[in-house]
């Protein structure tokens, strides 16, 4: 058997401005890989996809506790860089642009989630296309930090301005086994 | 069928373990560990090849994983010569690969101590354009990369990475991109100059339900 173990799927099925994907990280272990797959909208327009953290009951966390820096590098020309210090997301996952199946596919890995004596850290790739203007590419590294000792159990995905609800897309976490 | 959640065994730690058990799975309990992913490795090793010669790698069994991951480890070349390590993909499962103007490339390097930070980008290059350089001057070059919708034929490949290239020593983060929704059903990478002398490469699949 291998080291990363499988924890959980959730498969989004309707469409939603957040997507709460919750019981990922669990006591069983640290180091946690996330795989998301596709999340898109089959409705027009385009918005970042940005996420939160969920705390031990389930629930989204708002307050302006995130550290975050996110480079973002288009296939055609310039790039980019945002971050929060403090902010309420975690932003710049990926952008969606819809419509178009091809949305934001990501591998983030989070250390320490669930343990609440600790800052739950993260990291994460991330690559999304988008159609409208010039049709380009985009990749996104980021990592992020929520300072608060806190247990977190779960991720939430958000449409940044509420211009597009997401409605496909699966996610995938995986443990790290010592 | 009956709940078996808390009798199965081997799970001496678990917390929710409130039976006894006798360590023993019967044939419905190994259908139901399947089906929520419960049983078995969730990172299935597809295929390793030690490389020692040659100027390809190919992978031409990806099985039926939405996601795939690659490893690139301690690749060396016998040339002085610099070298690109280059992927491209297939849709007639390794017969040929598809090197049309139509690779999206958008990737971040930077050089060993943070010198000469650059995007690296492109929209009709006609590879994987690349995952890391090599020659005989300098140490080896290693890199992880994920693979999305190869085989689903609906979506546009996309691919993300990081590499350590080692010649003149580069961190490279991002990715690639072929927007053609079509089957990809083989990987290859291949180098521009000069053989491989050594490295190893691997092919994972991500568990999914």
């Amino acid at each position: 058997m291998s080291n990363l173990r499988f924890v959980n799927e959730v498969t989004l099925s309707v469409a939603a401005n957040t997507v709460d994907l919750p019981n990922l990280f669990t006591g069983d272990f640290e180091t946690y890989l996330v795989v998301g797959e596709n999340f898109s909208s089959s409705a027009t327009g385009s918005d970042y996809v940005d996420a939160r953290l969920l705390d031990a009951s389930g629930s989204a966390i708002t307050t302006s506790n995130y550290r975050y820096g996110v480079h973002y590098v288009p296939s055609s020309t310039g790039a980019s860089a945002e971050g929060g210090n403090p902010g309420n997301i975690i932003g710049g996952i990926g952008f969606q642009n819809a419509p178009l199946a091809e949305g934001v596919s990501f591998e983030m890995y989070v250390y320490s989630p669930y343990d609440a004596s600790v800052y739950t850290q993260g990291q994460w790739v991330g690559s999304n296309y988008k159609s409208t203007g010039t049709p380009q590419a985009y990749c996104w590294q980021g990592f992020f930090k929520y300072t608060v000792n806190e247990r977190i159990t779960g991720l939430q995905l958000k449409s940044r301005n509420g211009a597009n609800n997401m409605d496909s897309g699966t996610i995938r976490c995986y443990g790290v086994a010592d | 069928m009956v709940d078996k959640s808390n009798e199965y065994g081997y799970v001496p730690s678990s917390p929710t373990q409130v039976k006894n058990n006798t360590g023993i799975f019967e044939v419905d309990d190994v259908t139901e560990l399947l089906s929520v992913g419960n049983l078995g490795g969730s990172l299935e090793n597809i295929n390793r090849q030690s490389i020692t010669s040659g100027t390809t790698v190919e992978f031409t069994d990806l099985k039926d994983y939405n996601v795939h991951m690659v490893t690139l480890n301690e690749f060396q070349s016998d040339s002085a010569s610099t070298g690109s390590v280059n992927g491209r993909l297939s849709n007639d499962g390794g017969t040929s690969y598809i090197a049309t103007a139509s690779y999206h490339r958008f990737f971040y390097r930077t050089k060993v101590g943070g010198a000469s930070p650059s995007a690296i980008q492109g929209t009709t290059f006609t590879q994987m354009e690349s995952f890391f350089s090599l020659d005989t001057d300098y140490s080896a070059s290693s890199s992880v990369i994920f693979f999305y919708n190869l085989l689903d034929s609906d979506k546009y490949s996309k691919v993300t990475f990081i590499s350590q290239n080692g010649v003149t020593d580069w961190v490279y983060f991002g990715g690639f991109m072929l927007p053609i929704a079509e089957t990809h059903n083989a990987i290859q990478f291949y180098l521009t100059a000069g053989n491989f002398a050594s490295g190893e490469a691997r092919l994972y699949g991500l568990k999914e339900l």
